[in-house]
C-alpha cells in the first residue's frame, strides 16, 4: 500500500535486517573449528561484517533520504490514496 | 589469501589434525544463509524505497516533482554505495564454501565408519563360513553399493548440469573405493584359509602373493636416452609435475607408450654453483605382467605387498651414472605407480643421498612408511580410483601431508579413468591447491624443503634421461 512514509518505513526495516545479519554473523563465528580452513573463513567472516561496517553510514544516508522524500512525496501529491509509488512493507 | 579456499581443495596431514564439529559448522552455514538472505531483502527495501521500479513502470512519478526526484536520486545513490547486494552474494558464496568444506568432514567420518564395517562384516561371518566368495560380494555390496550414495556428489565435483555421477564417482566418493578393494582383498585371503579374513593388511598380502608367483627378479638395464628434451627448471612442486609428464613420452600409432620405462634426471645448478638433483619417474605404461621395462603390472604389486621392485633399482642406477653425490639435494616425484617408487627409493635411499621432499601424485600408500625425516606431499584428486587402490588409508607421519582436490572439474558429463588420473590433470590440480592453500603452514614447511632443491630465480637445469628394461625376460631365472 502506498501511504505517507512508506520510504522510511522500508529504509528502517532494511536496517533492521542488516542488524539481524550482523548478528547472524557474529554468531556464525564458530571456534569448535581449527585449521587452515577454519581460518580463511574466520577471515571472509571478519571480511563480511566490515563490509557491513562500511554500509552503516550510507545506510545513514538512506535513512535521512527517505525521509526527505516522503516529506516531498507528500508534499508534491497530498497523500492521494491510489496514488502510484511506494510498496509499503509489514514489518 | 585466495579465493579458491573452500572450492574443494583440502589438506591433510599428520601433525595438527584439523578439529571440527560437524553441527557447528551446518550452523554457522545456517545463519551464514539467514545473513545473506537478510541482506538481499534489505537491498531489496532499499531499491524500492527509492522506487526505482515504481518510477520506470509509472512514468507519471516524474509528476512528482523535482524535489522528490531528487530525494529518490540520493536515496538511490546510498544504496548503492550500501552495496548490500554485493555483500549478500558473498554471504552466500561464503556458505557455499563452508557447506563445501563440511562436506569434506562428512566424507571422513563415511571413510571411517565404511571400510570398518565393510570388513567386519567379513570378519562375522566366522572363519568357517562355506562360501568366501559370498563374502566378498557382500563386502564389495556393503562398501559400495548399499551405501548411499554420496551427497551431492555432482554438484560437488562441478559436473555440468544433468549429469549423473557414473559408476566411477559413485566407486571413489568419500573413499568407498577403498573399503571395496581392503574387502575385496580380505575375501580373497578367506578363499585360501578362514584365517585370511584376520589379516590386518590384506591388499599387501594378496599383492605380495601375486607378485612372488609371476615374477622372478632380474638386474634391470639402464641406459642413458641420447638427446633428451631440455626441459626448463622447475620452479615449483607443480612444475616438477611437468617434468614427470614429460617422463611418459609420446604415445604411438597403437596408443601404447612408445619408450616406456624413462625416468628423467634434472640437474639443477643454483646461482651460487652448488647442485641439486629432480627425479621424475612416471607411472605404469605396460598392464602386462612381466613386461619388458619395469614400469608394468608386476611393479605395481611388488610395490604394493611391501616388496623389492626393478622399478627403484633401476632409479638407483640411473642417479648412480648421472654422478649425484651424496650431499646433493634430491627431490623425488612420482606419478601413480612413480609416487610409490618415489617413496621406495625414499627409503632405499636413507644414508647415502641426501633425500629433500618427495611428492608423489595419484598413487596409493606403500605398506612401509618413508624415512620420518623426509617431507612427503601426496596429492589425490578425490575421484580417482588408483590411490584407493591400497585398501586403507596408511596413518601420516609428521612430516607427512595429503593435499585432496575435489575432482574432476570436468567437462565431459561422465569423467573417464583418463580424466581424474592423468598426470596432468594432476599438475592442475597442485596449481589449484598452491592458489586454495595459500599460507597454509604444512604446505610452506613443505615448500621450503623443495626450495632447496629447486633453488632460487637464476638456477639452471640440465636435463638427462635413463631408460630401464628387463635384462632378461622376467619368470625366468636370471643366467
Amino acid at each position: 500500500m502506498w501511504g505517507e512514509g512508506s520510504a522510511a518505513h522500508a529504509v528502517a526495516r532494511a536496517i533492521a535486517l542488516v542488524d539481524e545479519a550482523d548478528a547472524a554473523l557474529r554468531a556464525g563465528a564458530c571456534t569448535a573449528w581449527t585449521g587452515v580452513a577454519a581460518q580463511h573463513y574466520l577471515e571472509r567472516l571478519d571480511e563480511l561484517r566490515r563490509a557491513i561496517a562500511a554500509a552503516r553510514p550510507w545506510l545513514d544516508d538512506a535513512r535521512a533520504a527517505a525521509a526527505r522524500l516522503d516529506a516531498a512525496q507528500a508534499q508534491g501529491l497530498g497523500g492521494v490514496p491510489g496514488a502510484p509509488g511506494l510498496v509499503d512493507v509489514a514489518p | 589469501m585466495s579465493d579458491g579456499w573452500g572450492d574443494g581443495v583440502r589438506l591433510l596431514t599428520g601433525a595438527r589434525p584439523t578439529a571440527v564439529e560437524g553441527a557447528e559448522l551446518e550452523r554457522a552455514v545456517r545463519l551464514l544463509r539467514d545473513a545473506a538472505a537478510a541482506l538481499g531483502t534489505a537491498d531489496a527495501l532499499l531499491a524500492a524505497a527509492s522506487d526505482e521500479w515504481g518510477a520506470a513502470l509509472h512514468p507519471a512519478a516524474g509528476g512528482l516533482g523535482a524535489a522528490a526526484v531528487a530525494r529518490r536520486a540520493e536515496l538511490g545513490e546510498a544504496r548503492r554505495r550500501a552495496g548490500l547486494a554485493s555483500v549478500a552474494r558473498r554471504g552466500h558464496e561464503l556458505a557455499r564454501k563452508v557447506r563445501v568444506v563440511l562436506g569434506w568432514y562428512d566424507d571422513a567420518e563415511a571413510r571411517v565408519g565404511g571400510a570398518p564395517g565393510a570388513l567386519a562384516d567379513v570378519m562375522r561371518r566366522g572363519p568357517f563360513a562355506p562360501f568366501a566368495l559370498a563374502t566378498v560380494d557382500r563386502a564389495l555390496r556393503l562398501a559400495v553399493r548399499d551405501r548411499p550414495p554420496a551427497p551431492a556428489e555432482a554438484e560437488r565435483v562441478r559436473l555440468p548440469d544433468g549429469c549423473d555421477p557414473g559408476l566411477l564417482l559413485s566407486l571413489t566418493a568419500d573413499g568407498r573405493g577403498e573399503a571395496a578393494v581392503g574387502g575385496l582383498a580380505s575375501g580373497l585371503l578367506r578363499l585360501g584359509s578362514p584365517l585370511g579374513a584376520l589379516v590386518r593388511d590384506p591388499v599387501a598380502l594378496v599383492a605380495g602373493g601375486a607378485a612372488r608367483l609371476l615374477h622372478t627378479r632380474v638386474d634391470p638395464v639402464v641406459v642413458p636416452v641420447v638427446d633428451p628434451p631440455e626441459l626448463p627448471a622447475p620452479r615449483t612442486v607443480a612444475d616438477t609435475l611437468d617434468v614427470v609428464e614429460r617422463s611418459y613420452g609420446e604415445r604411438a600409432a597403437d596408443g601404447s607408450w612408445a619408450t616406456p620405462g624413462v625416468v628423467t634426471l634434472q640437474e639443477l645448478t643454483h646461482p651460487d654453483g652448488t647442485r641439486a638433483w629432480v627425479v621424475a619417474i612416471p607411472g605404469t605404461q605396460q598392464w602386462s605382467p612381466n613386461a619388458d621395462t619395469p614400469t608394468d603390472l608386476t611393479t605395481n604389486l611388488r610395490l604394493l605387498g611391501g616388496l623389492d621392485d626393478d622399478m627403484t633399482d633401476a632409479v638407483v642406477d640411473a642417479l648412480g651414472q648421472a654422478g649425484v653425490q651424496e650431499d646433493e639435494p634430491v627431490m623425488l616425484v612420482g606419478h601413480s605407480q612413480g609416487g610409490m617408487v618415489a617413496e621406495s627409493l625414499a627409503t632405499a635411499l636413507a644414508g647415502s643421498l641426501a633425500v629433500r621432499a618427495v611428492v608423489t601424485a595419484g598413487s596409493p600408500d606403500l605398506t612401509a612408511p618413508t624415512p620420518a625425516d623426509v617431507p612427503v606431499r601426496r596429492y589425490r584428486r578425490s575421484n580417482d580410483l588408483v590411490p584407493q587402490l591400497d585398501g586403507a588409508r596408511r596413518p601420516l607421519g609428521p612430516r607427512e601431508s595429503v593435499v585432496e582436490v575435489l575432482g574432476p572439474e570436468a567437462d565431459t558429463c561422465t569423467p573417464s579413468f583418463a580424466d581424474t588420473h592423468s598426470i596432468a590433470g594432476y599438475a592442475a590440480a597442485a596449481r589449484r591447491a598452491d592458489v586454495a592453500l595459500a599460507g597454509s603452514r604444512v604446505m610452506s614447511d613443505f615448500d621450503a624443503a623443495a626450495r632447496e632443491v629447486l633453488g632460487p630465480a637464476g638456477t639452471t637445469a640440465r636435463t638427462l634421461q635413463f631408460r630401464a628394461h628387463r635384462s632378461a625376460p622376467v619368470g625366468a631365472a636370471p643366467p
